[in-house]
């Protein structure tokens, strides 16, 4: 079976940081994965790297066995990879409803002069693309939101639609960055549930990056753990990584230093929280 | 009493405005035909505008420059090379989209003050090349231009170059609503507010933002064409400093991102030049202040204001 997600010895350089060291993984297509690691271990700039946010200094990075390391990054989200942010990247001008159908932007375009000239070509288009973006709003629970701007939310919900908004297109990668971060105990509950909906019913190879370890351990098959931006744990079942020592070791020494692994890049990881 | 909903105030409110220009030419004066015209021509100025700095968030300020470009190449083919203006007026619009592409090219990787400052020296150096190309240009004291050829429409050719601006202006703005109500629309939105997040949306941000410079480009050219024949005058001070400031009012005061307020912003400041000409001097001053006090109560200006007051009124940026 082919990998959805090959990575080949990735390393990312930011000026004297290294943030990411020579990481080798693979997600198996269909894999619900979850990475964990300390503050400023490197994982959001993970997920940057395989959505080509960020070019990587070495390494290569396949897509369903296409490398796309050298693609320009709206290519990698055309070619079906979506992502959500740690900080959540709405578009307040655009309702709910709107900023999910920016999402179909990967999958679905009309010419401009199509558009311009409203022709019953691109009438039945944009029908089409608001009733995907209900079914989603649907899928996601948050069909009474649809109306509302983007700045008119609690921060659960725009989460909530920013999850929405990458899994319109039925992408075939779905990157989530902290989707838990700030949610109340029955609200992660929801979203595991979400998360666990959209992999098992949608068919979505999903990359979980998250700090809530419960929600890791009970929705992940498979968990990689990132230190100081090298993978301790390339690919783990969540019992083998709880009682790894060297992973207790990391957090605890977090814990410890009341800060990030290796006291590294402590301001912008706690700027990135923030 | 039963309270009219505001979106149908607001479109009989656009139908009743229309019906007035369409029949203003019969009612008015000639001279305020003319004020009318201006006014219809600056609509479509403040849309190009809006589309690139309002729409898609780019600091780029050339729009006087794509103008003048419209309007000294339709000028020029009509009279040096004795083009119709139906083909002169065309081509002068394709070129300002066409430089509209290129001034497209250093949005690409600069923003904001970067980018105004850019594009404020292009202004400079097309104002510039107006001026000095004397031999071309007639320099300094401009060249006339001749009416279109109507081909012996029985109305007078002052009206019938107002009718011209006001099908000009219905079509620009049917077309331009019609993208920003849709997936372009919504990628220009998530440019000005999110740039980082729209190529992992599968936006293509380099044809993003070719295209709307392209089409604001053509909307200015257009614009320039008409306004050079409304004139019946080409000369460089149409298309200098002080107009990119009066359009930019307009933007501001209009409000950002909105097709309402370009026309609102487009229309009030013309009528208040116009109301203060006789004051000498009064209406730079006018529009100093309006421009601050719009910035500092309504950032998001008049169609802010009214959105607010009236949520059912907020831009659809899809349809039906
Ligand atoms: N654009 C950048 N420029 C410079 N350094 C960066 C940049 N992005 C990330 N870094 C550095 O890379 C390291 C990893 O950061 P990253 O944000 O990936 O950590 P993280 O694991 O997501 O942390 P957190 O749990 O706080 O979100 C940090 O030291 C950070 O300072
Ligand atoms: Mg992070």
């Amino acid at each position: 079976m082919t990998a959805a997600l090959t990575l080949e010895g990735v390393s990312i350089q930011f000026g004297g940081i290294r943030a990411l060291e020579d990481v080798s993984c693979q997600v198996p297509a269909g894999q619900l994965r979850g990475i964990i690691g300390p503050n400023g271990s490197g994982k959001t700039t993970l997920l940057n790297v395989i959505s080509r946010i960020y070019p990587v200094t070495s390494g290569a990075i396949r897509l369903f066995g296409d490398d796309i390391t050298r693609w320009p990054n709206h290519a990698v989200a055309r070619h079906g990879v979506m992502r959500t942010y740690q900080r959540v990247a709405l578009v307040n001008q655009l309702t709910v409803l709107e900023n999910v159908m920016l999402g179909l932007h990967a999958t679905r375009r009309q010419s401009l002069l199509g558009i311009a000239f409203c022709t019953p070509g691109y009438r039945r288009f944009e029908r089409e693309s608001v009733d995907r973006a209900r079914g989603t709003l649907e899928f996601v629970g948050i069909e009474h939101l649809a109306d509302r701007r983007g700045d008119e939310l609690s921060g659960g919900q725009m989460r909530l639609v920013e999850i929405a908004r990458a899994v319109v297109s039925r992408p075939r990668v779905l990157l989530l960055d902290e989707p838990a971060a700030g949610l109340s105990l029955v609200r992660i509950d929801e979203i595991a549930d979400l998360i666990r909906r959209i992999n098992a019913e949608l068919g979505v190879t999903v990359v979980l990056v998250e700090h809530v370890l419960n929600l890791v351990m009970s929705l992940c098959e498979r968990i990689s753990v990132l230190v100081s931006g090298q993978l301790l744990v390339e690919s783990g079942s969540p019992s083998e990584v709880q009682e790894d020592p060297r992973v207790r070791e990391a957090y605890l020494g977090q814990a410890r230093a009341h800060g990030p692994g290796q006291g590294q890049g402590e301001g912008e990881a706690a700027d990135a929280r923030a | 009493m039963i309270m009219a909903r505001p979106e149908r105030v607001l479109r009989y409110a656009a139908v009743a405005g229309v019906a007035v220009l369409a029949v203003a030419p019969w009612m008015v004066s000639l001279y305020k035909v003319h004020v009318l015209n201006i006014l219809i021509i600056n609509i479509i100025l403040a849309t190009s505008l809006n589309l690139v700095m309002g729409y898609a968030g780019q600091f780029a300020k050339a729009n006087v420059a794509f103008m003048g470009l419209g309007a000294y190449t339709m000028g020029l083919l009509v009279t040096r090379a004795d083009w119709s203006f139906w083909i002169a007026w065309p081509a002068g619009a394709l070129l300002a989209a066409a430089v509209g592409t290129l001034v497209a090219l250093p949005a690409l990787r600069l923003r904001g003050l970067y980018l105004a400052i850019i594009t404020i020296s292009f202004v400079l150096i097309v104002h510039w090349s107006f001026l000095h190309a004397r031999f071309l240009t007639g320099g300094a004291s401009g060249f006339s231009v001749p009416h279109p050829n109507y081909f012996g429409l029985p109305i007078p050719n002052i009206q019938a170059t107002y009718y011209l601006s006001l099908l000009t202006l219905l079509g620009a703005m049917w077309i331009v609503r019609n993208l920003v109500a849709s997936g372009f629309g919504r990628s220009l939105l998530c440019l000005a507010e999110q740039e980082l997040v729209a190529p992992a949306l599968g936006i293509n941000v380099f044809t993003t933002k070719i295209a709307v410079f392209a089409l604001s480009g053509l909307l200015a050219g257009l614009a320039g064409g008409l306004h050079a024949v409304t004139l019946q005058f080409i000369d460089p001070q149409n298309f200098w400093l002080l107009q990119l400031v009066v359009q930019l009012c307009m933007v501001a005061l209009g409000g950002v991102a909105s097709l309402l307020g370009s026309v609102l912003g487009a229309s009030i400041m013309i009528l208040l030049i116009e109301v203060l000409r006789a004051f000498k001097g009064l209406w730079e001053f006018a529009i100093g202040a309006i421009l601050l006090l719009t910035i500092v109560f309504f950032p998001r200006g008049i169609a802010g204001l009214v959105e607010h007051l009236f949520p059912s009124l907020r831009e659809r940026r899809h349809r039906p």
